[in-house]
């Protein structure tokens, strides 16, 4: 669809708002977002639904004396462009004593200038897979998991996902970021003798061209799900006890998401957040010295990695994007803010103001939030377990609003006893407390165990954003977990 | 976003002009023009101005070859700029798209359905002048939320003759208040018709509450307790019905967390009454299809769980008669009925029990048996013998729905509340529910 549409041209437009007396107030900055996303699906190896959306618009900013305005429109003529920078300015105007912050040296640390271009790393574009090749691809791997003895329903679904974002600025922003996205994820559900059971790819999501759907060669993996799902049926509960509890990439990157991710936003520990996705346990004097997990625990920011989901140049503040440590030997370093959050609470924050869309402004989003390699194999730490559990692929969370109490669930679970993988059980879940949780990190496996995982579902913010989050993560271990299995 | 509807007609004509033989096509629009104002500690994080408009089309072809259909969707940003050229180039993009297709057994084909217009005007005033009451309001208190006012438009029509059109301008701001000691409790102002005093009276209203929260919280050990669910908790509970507890293919894809109800193994409390009940007046009455819903269904009755919600595309594949849903299936005006527990002895028949003002993040915990976890957050109480001791640390709990609505039902309350969609995920939802608070025993917390 982006064919269709490269006629618009941003600078040139805003080049009119100049010359007609538009643009307006001390700063302005114009973010423009257009987005392309094919939905594919089948179920059952017969042809589904397909939807192609797009969505295409500016996010005018105006700053009045430290205040900034915030107006979106996807009109974009002269006239809907004099529409956003008015409301923007008004919007600025109207803040004065109501403003919760005067932000100061704007054009240096608030939205510096910067010029440059990000693409997602891929050989072809996502726009040369066809309709004809997804619905082909899509109905084969469904109709291949529908073979299963007892399946009873199997679906593949596909996201392709293209985004452009460009950005130009009163003070010389002027810059590029191309993003081509894939995610999917495939179901095998069976049922036997009343037990119905579900098994998953697990959704994935990553920056790939269309090459990353052919090497992912989705059919070799309906052998395993169908497999496993047969498993699962005849499977007794999981047991109800405390035990060592290994986490595959597919389960602990949610894990991380939810207890690591969100508490350290600097947004919600500013209180942002308070009224919807919640505040955090996590205070300002905890940067330096919150002993979150052992010394093995490195987790960073890192917007570098080849193909994971939210690897970018720079945030939608324009701040170039770096490699950063938030946890660095167990202790808590540096939160996930950008400069806004930064200046408000003089913490140390990383590249992360991100908006969902043109109609939404940015806020402090995790980007890609990672758990460094460590130094065992997936064998040591099953070795290690006298009394265990190895868990995979998410299917449940929930967390509290400081994220403190958190109980997941996953598809599927093999127990470990005296060192050695045994038997499979159903419905496995476990709860904790995050800090105690953490601090129960015996092993961190090696690079052998690390994948990169990605979610397209993120929520947060008043209004409500959805954004996109990458999270690499090895195989790890955790000492002392309260387990359980279904009603 | 002036004359919408007459950019929506013009647009509609010229796309249905343009299309092939054996084909149709139906559109939706959705759009806004909406303010959002976003508040901490009282004070103003962002202000942001939304005008978007958002169309969906929906092109079915028929294949004489196969006698079968097949279709796909393109939606795209629409406004008063977009040209014949775009919306033509748009429309050729999605026949591409749909010649490429192979047959789906369950498109649902157009039908030249009713027409129908309903435009809910409101008294709104400038947002600037319910800032300038907060400034006077707000005054040594600290609050967070949202505050939003504007317009929402939805609308439907096909090239079969179909029109439908819904409009609706509302107001409502969503917040919470903290105390020094950082308790909260929760507040909500929402309506069509701005009244200054009642917004006061919901602030003040909060401020009273949040004094009861100073007192010592007590930690309770994991167990089953005796709990009062407040409508603001039940609207939690409600919304986890929309993740396939009421959906008729859900049920027939062996994942509907009450199928075991629909099936008669299980039944709810004979006190429960559940409705979709469109009377309600949040949200329009034709679905994505541009089909119209009764006005009034029953869901669960005395107990029994009559009906699930059953789209075209449900009775296409799986032969349950379709009820008008949409294809989420999920409710869109649920209505609990109320019962007879008087707000006054709400405290006296809890005696000793937890007061829930508010719970979070639910989920499943055991789809399959109904079971849910979620936490307890804002303003949620201990009470000892009819009397409020004060705030609980925040607990873990994981019950499934047939306590929750069958077994452990006690008591309903005469009184029920009205609340309006504060959903903006990509928009300003709109909808709503009707909810009475809950008595419940034996309601589980893990942790």
């Amino acid at each position: 669809m982006n064919k269709m549409e490269n006629h618009f041209d941003l600078a040139k437009l805003v080049q009119e708002c100049k010359a007609h007396g538009i643009t307006t107030g001390d700063w302005w900055g114009v973010r423009e977002y257009r987005e392309s996303n094919q939905f594919r699906m089948a179920r059952n190896g017969k042809n589904g639904q397909h939807g192609l959306s797009n969505t295409h618009g500016v996010m005018v900013e105006v700053m009045i004396d430290g205040h900034v305005g915030y107006a979106a429109t996807d009109n974009l003529s002269l006239g809907g462009m004099k529409w956003a920078f008015e409301k923007a300015h008004n919007g600025a105007l109207s803040l004065g004593a109501l403003s919760l912050h005067k932000f100061k040296n704007w054009e240096s640390d608030i939205r510096p200038a910067h010029t440059g271009e990000y693409r997602s790393p891929m050989q072809r574009e996502l726009s040369e897979f066809s309709a004809r090749e997804a619905s082909d691809y899509l109905m084969n791997i469904s109709g291949e998991l529908r073979k299963g003895t007892h399946v009873m329903e199997s679906m593949a679904y596909m996201m392709l996902i293209n985004t452009e974002i460009c950005y130009i600025s009163s003070n010389g922003s002027d810059w590029k970021q191309n993003f081509s996205i894939v995610t999917k994820d495939f179901s095998a559900t069976a049922q036997k003798n009343g037990v119905v059971q579900k098994r998953s790819l697990g959704m994935q999501g990553h920056q790939v061209g269309v090459e990353g759907i052919h090497d992912f060669e989705g059919l070799k993996h309906c052998e395993r799900l169908v497999k496993e799902v047969n498993e699962l049926l005849d499977a007794p509960e999981c047991p109800t006890d405390k035990r060592d509890l290994l986490l595959k990439p597919d389960q602990l990157y949610l894990q991380v998401h939810e207890s690591i991710g969100h508490p350290l936003e600097l947004d919600r520990i500013l209180g942002d957040e308070r009224n919807y996705a919640g505040w955090s346990f996590v205070s300002p004097e905890d940067f330096g010295h919150l002993k979150y997990g052992p010394d093995i625990l490195n987790v960073t920011f890192d917007p570098t990695i080849p193909n994971e989901m939210a690897s970018y140049g720079f945030d939608d503040n324009g701040v170039k994007a770096t490699k950063e440590y938030l946890i660095k030997e167990g202790t808590l370093v540096a939160g996930i803010g950008g400069v806004e959050s930064q200046q408000r609470s003089q913490l140390s924050g990383v590249s992360c103001a991100r908006a969902c869309s043109w109609n939404r402004p940015a806020m402090d989003r995790m980007a890609n939030i990672n758990i460094e390699p460590g130094e065992s194999s997936l064998q040591e730490m099953i070795s290690s377990c006298e009394k265990g559990i190895l868990m995979e692929t998410n299917r449940s969370w929930s967390i509290d609003d400081y994220r403190n109490k958190f109980q997941f669930g996953c598809e599927y679970a093999r127990l470990i006893e005296d060192g050695q993988l045994g038997a499979v059980v159903k419905n496995p879940n476990y709860r904790g407390s995050t800090v105690a949780f953490w601090n129960g990190l015996t092993h961190v496996g090696n690079q052998d165990t690390f994948e990169v995982w990605g979610s397209p579902y993120c929520g947060k913010g008043e209004p409500n954003q959805v954004i996109r989050v990458g999270h690499a993560i090895p195989t790890c271990r955790f000492t002392d977990i309260e387990v359980f299995g279904g009603a | 976003m002036n004359d919408l509807k007459k950019q929506f007609e013009t647009m509609s004509s010229f796309l249905f002009k343009h299309l092939d033989e054996g084909e149709s096509l139906g559109i939706n629009l959705s759009a806004e023009q909406s303010s959002f104002i976003r508040f901490n500690h009282s004070k103003i994080r962002q202000r942001t101005e939304v005008e978007q408009c958002h169309i969906d089309m929906d092109l079915i072809k028929s294949c004489p070859e196969t006698k079968g259909l097949k279709g796909a969707s393109l939606s795209f940003s629409f406004s008063s700029s977009t040209t014949e050229e775009q919306l033509h180039l748009y429309l050729q993009h999605l026949q591409k798209e749909v010649e490429q297709l192979p047959v789906n057994p369950y498109t649902v084909a157009h039908e030249a359905g009713e027409k129908s217009s309903e435009e809910n005007k409101g008294e709104l005033p400038p947002i600037n002048e319910i800032l300038d009451f907060f400034k006077e309001e707000l005054s040594g208190v600290d609050l967070a939320g949202q505050l939003v006012s504007g317009t929402s438009f939805r609308a439907n029509t096909n090239s079969l003759g179909q029109m439908h059109w819904f409009s609706s301008e509302s107001m409502y701001l969503d917040y919470s208040l903290y105390s020094a000691k950082e308790k909260a409790v929760k507040g909500s102002y929402a309506s069509t018709h701005y009244n200054k005093q009642v917004l006061a009276q919901s602030i003040h209203d909060a401020k009273e509450a949040l004094k009861v929260m100073d007192a010592p919280t007590t930690e309770l050990s994991p167990g089953k307790y005796k709990v009062y669910l407040a409508p603001a908790a039940v609207n939690e509970i409600a919304d986890i019905l929309g993740w396939h507890a009421l959906s008729g293919s859900a049920y027939k894809q062996g994942d509907c967390p009450l199928g075991e109800a629909f099936e008669g193994k299980k039944n709810l409390s004979p006190l429960f009454n559940m409705n979709e009940d469109f009377s309600l007046g949040l949200s329009p009455r034709f679905n994505e299809l541009g089909e119209l819903a009764a006005e009034k269904m029953s869901l669960v009755k005395k107990g029994k769980l009559e009906n699930l919600l059953v789209s075209k595309s449900c009775e296409l594949e799986f032969g349950l008669k379709s009820n008008q849903a949409s294809g989420s299936e999920a409710p869109r005006s649920l209505v609990i009925e109320t019962g007879e527990l008087k707000r006054e002895e709400i405290l006296e028949k809890l005696d000793t029990g937890i007061y829930l003002s508010n719970l979070h993040y639910l989920n499943w915990s055991d789809k399959q048996k109904g079971r849910i976890t979620g936490m307890t957050r804002f303003g949620c109480l201990w009470v000892e013998n009819g009397k409020i001791v004060g705030p609980i640390k925040d607990m873990r709990f994981d019950e499934t729905l047939y306590q929750i609505f069958g077994d452990g039902l006690r008591a309903i309350t005469e009184f029920s509340e009205v609340s309006m969609a504060t959903g903006s995920y990509s928009q300003r939802d709109i909808g709503g529910v009707k909810l009475p608070g809950l008595l419940v025993e034996g309601f589980t917390f893990t942790l």
